[in-house]
Formats: C-alpha cells, structure tokens, sequence
C-alpha cells in the first residue's frame, strides 16, 4: 500500500468510510511526514498529534491543520505575531465548528505571516516557512505554512484567508490548489480580521474535488456574520464541466506575461480546449486599475484595524508589518471612499464585459518566478520592494471585486518550481469554478506532482 | 503632510520614514486618481451589496 498521506482527501475518506484504513493509521502517516518535513519547513507552530472528533461526516477521521488566525474556544491563536502570542480564544471560529461538525481533525496550527499582512511567508515572530520545492524559495503568504504543509502531503488540506491573496499566492508557489471564495460566501465569525471589505476564508488542497469537499462544509449563511450571503451553498462536481466556456486573453499573456508564465497559460488553455470546454479570447480587464484601488482599501482598512496597537505597541510588530501599517494612516478618507465607490461599477464591467460570453476568466496568480527568501526578506536590497511589489497584483483586483478564484498547478518553471493559474468567476460561482478545474485535472497531472524528500 | 498626519493620529515614526512614506504614497495615490471611471452622482459605496447579487452566476 502507498503511503497514506499521499492521497488525496476524497481518497482517504473514502478509504476511512470503507473501513480500508482506520483514522488513526492516517493520523500516524500524516505524522511520520510531519516529523521528517517539519524542520525545513516550519509549516506548523504547534502540533496537536492527540486530536480527536467523535461526529461522522463526509471528513470523517480526516487530518487537517489550519492558519493560525481561526479562534477555538480555550486554544491559543497567535496569528502570526508577538502582540497575540499566547493569546486565548473564548470563541470558534464558524468554518472550524463547521469542519468539526463534517468529521474532520485538527492536528494543529499552521504557520503564517503576521497578522496575514505579508505575501512571501516570512516571519519575524514565528520564523520563516519554507517552500517544499525549494526551501530557499518563499512558499507565498499570508497563508504560508496552510501552502507549504498540503504541498508537503502533511496534512490533507487547510484553511487559509484572502485578503489581497493570501490563499492564492500560497496555492500557487507551493503548486496545491486553493479557493478564493466571493466575498460573504463563508462566515468570517471568530477568523482574525483584517480589511473588512476584502477578507475572504477558503481552502487549500491537493485537487479542485478536495476544495469542493472542504468548500461544501465550511460555507454558507451564519446570523453571527451579517456579511454572509442566504445563497444555497453548490459543490457538486458530478456535472460535466464540458460546455462551459472559458475566457482568456492571447494578447496579455504575449505583452504582459513572463514568458515561461505565458507558456503554462497557453498550454493550460490548450488542456482545456481538449476536456471539452469553450476558449473566448477577450481582452484583458483593467488588472492595473483595480489592483490599485484595491491597495488603498487593504492599506486603509488593514491600518484602521491595527491603529490601537499601532500606537500602543508599535515596538511589537515586525519590521516589514510595521513598515506596511504606516502608509495607511496617510490615505485620505475621499480616496479611500472612492476606491470603494469604483467597486461596484468595476465588477459590473468585469461581469458584463470580460465574462459576458464566459464562465471563468483564465490568468496566472503571479506573473514571475518564485522568488528567494533573502531577495524578499529584509537584507534583499534595493531590489526588495520591488520584487515584492510584483506579487500581489494578479491577485489583489480579484479581492477588491469580491469574486471567487481557484488558483490551481499549471505546470513548472525552468528551476523547477511550481506556476498557478488562477480561473475567476462571477460572484457565488464556486461550484462552476470548481467543476472547471476539476476537468483541468483531469486532462492534467501537475496536481499530483509532489516534492521531493531529499 | 505624512508626518503630521500620522502626528495626530499618535502613530509614531522613525527619523527620516515620513519622507520615504510619502515618496512611496504619492504615485500610487496618483494612479488612483489617474483611472477613476466616470461615477453617476448617486453612487455610493453601499450598492456594492446590491451589484454583487445583480451579477451573481
């Protein structure tokens, strides 16, 4: 028998289901990984190998650890940083009820950036989390170690939040999949806040079929959230995704892709095309203009957040938080007020212009090469804020419209480390995102890919 | 101006970050500006709600 905890989520449950396998055997593969992977990865802040669930449900018995922002009741939720280390929870979050609620273990708590303000998975506090292709490599954040730990088959799959593509960035630079859910799809009650206009909670997982199972548990209406949405909660991948129509811009990927990016976009077009689904080729929406506008409602929001302890405890935060924090207190409120204004006109666009004969819109989740931990960390040099410039702005338009994304593997660059494509959709269309990219790994195998232990 | 707004707002700064703060804010602010579409009088940020259900799957 292979190693356990290298299937995929809906294999081990269904193995545990059939009695094939008891939840303790996969516990203990899960574990026997951890403890070889755990010291070049620093994925995990603390391990919680005793978990236990007596519910039954559809992730029953199945091993799962989460960002270390989602508050259980009497457990500790650093998030990431010095000024909630040690900090006690009097409340669970809804998505861990609900996960609990389907079956699922928790085995512990996973590494992040501070207060999931950071894209490359440093951490001052906690220590950096490694990317398990290359561990000189930034794993992506904010959802660093929840990126690093399913790539690592450590655990079946994790919770992560998206602000500006905290699940994305991680999904792609580790090569799992992730969803970004629409904006109230999945209650933020008792999950860290940031900027309350963009916080979205999703999962990360080896395949589109894992997301669908974690997605299926975890969202839908919560009176504790009044941002959360009444729409019935579809993640069905039963249906053929064949039909449906994929929109894709030819011209972007050849004046504004990386090449070897632009490849793996083409290519990934061209799988599609053969599972059966339809390429429109369109122009590109204005990635430019609303990852802009999207920066002034993450900076202004996410430093209102922070305000009390950024004059408090200012000494407390990390150097790259902190440096990220100050800004924000100098955005006027008109342009703040404005950028939200554009919103709504700017989705209605994107709907009726980029997906109006289209059910997802195609494009990658960062438009470079995985960078180093030394060239985006504070001794990076001149070139530092640059290239971490360079990695939110695929993502961050998708936050500020508020609608779903599912970055998934879309092959490997020429070093060898993992390129994420990203298929956005039209608000509440995560089970259409999910059955496209289920097909993409059908005709596919850069899901399945998995590093090396060496 | 970016000292002084953080001033009063009690967000103390190190010598010298007012100035690299407002280097870095002032172009993105002017990108902002720069591509701002042309909004009806009556726009307001709280029919976001209502645009996100109009344009739903």
């Amino acid at each position: 028998m292979s190693d356990p905890a290298t299937w995929s989520l809906a294999e081990a449950a269904r193995a545990l289901r059939e009695r094939r396998l008891s939840s303790k055997e996969l516990l203990a593969a899960c574990l026997k990984r951890i403890e070889r992977w755990q010291p070049r990865l620093n994925a995990f802040v603390e391990l919680e190998p005793e978990a236990g669930n007596a519910a039954t449900g559809p992730l029953c018995g199945v091993p799962l650890a989460h960002k270390d922002m989602f508050y259980r009741a009497g457990r500790v939720s650093n998030c990431g940083s010095k000024i909630r280390r040690g900090w006690v929870a009097s409340a669970t979050s809804a998505a861990l009820e609900r996960l609990g609620a389907a079956g699922a273990l928790q085995i512990g708590t996973l590494n992040m950036a501070e207060f999931a303000y950071g894209p490359t998975g440093h951490n001052e506090h906690f220590g950096d989390c490694r990317n398990p292709w290359d561990t000189a490599r930034i794993p992506g954040g904010s959802s660093s170690g929840s990126g690093a730990a399913v790539a690592a088959r450590l655990v079946f799959g994790a919770l992560g939040s998206d602000t500006g593509g905290s699940v994305r960035l991680p999904a792609a630079l580790c090569g799992v999949t992730g969803l970004k859910t629409t904006l109230g799809r999945v209650s933020r009650h008792g999950a860290m806040p940031l900027c309350h206009s963009l916080d979205t909670i999703g999962p990360l997982a080896r395949s589109a079929e894992d997301c669908a199972l974690l997605y299926g548990a975890i969202a839908g209406f919560d009176a504790r959230d009044p941002t959360t949405s009444r729409e019935p909660v579809k993640a069905d991948l039963s249906q053929p995704a064949r039909g449906l129509r994929v929109a894709f811009s030819p011209a972007w990927a050849e004046r504004d892709a990386h090449p070897e990016v632009a490849k793996a976009l083409r290519e990934a077009a061209a799988a599609l095309r053969s599972a059966g689904l339809a390429l429109v080729e369109v122009e590109a929406p204005p990635l430019e203009p609303m990852s802009v506008q999207g920066m002034i409602v993450m900076q202004a929001e996410a430093s209102a957040q922070h305000a009390r302890w950024m004059r408090e405890r200012p000494a407390d935060y990390g150097s790259a938080v902190r440096a990220r924090l100050e800004p924000g207190y100098a955005i006027p409120a008109t342009v703040y007020l404005e950028a939200l204004r554009q919103r709504s006109a700017l989705l209605e666009r994107f709907c009726e212009d980029t997906l109006r004969d289209a059910d997802a819109f195609l494009v990658p989740v960062l438009n470079l090469l995985a960078p180093t931990l030394e060239e985006t960390g504070a001794h990076g040099g001149a070139e530092m804020r640059k290239v971490i410039g360079e990695i939110g702005p695929l993502t961050r338009w998708v936050n500020y419209l508020g609608v779903p994304s599912l970055a998934l593997p879309g092959g490997f660059d020429s070093r060898g480390m993992p390129i994420g494509l990203q298929l956005v959709g039209r608000p509440f269309a995560e089970e259409m995102l999910l059955r496209i990219g289920h097909a993409f790994q059908q005709a596919t195998d850069w899901h399945l890919r998995a590093p090396r232990e060496s | 101006m970016v000292e002084e707004a953080l001033r009063l707002q009690r967000i103390a700064l190190a010598p010298g970050r007012a100035e690299r703060i407002e280097a870095a804010l002032a172009p993105a602010l002017a990108a902002a500006a720069r591509t701002l579409l042309p909004l009806e009088f009556e726009v307001d940020p709280t029919s976001y709600a209502l645009v996100l259900e109009r344009c739903k799957a």
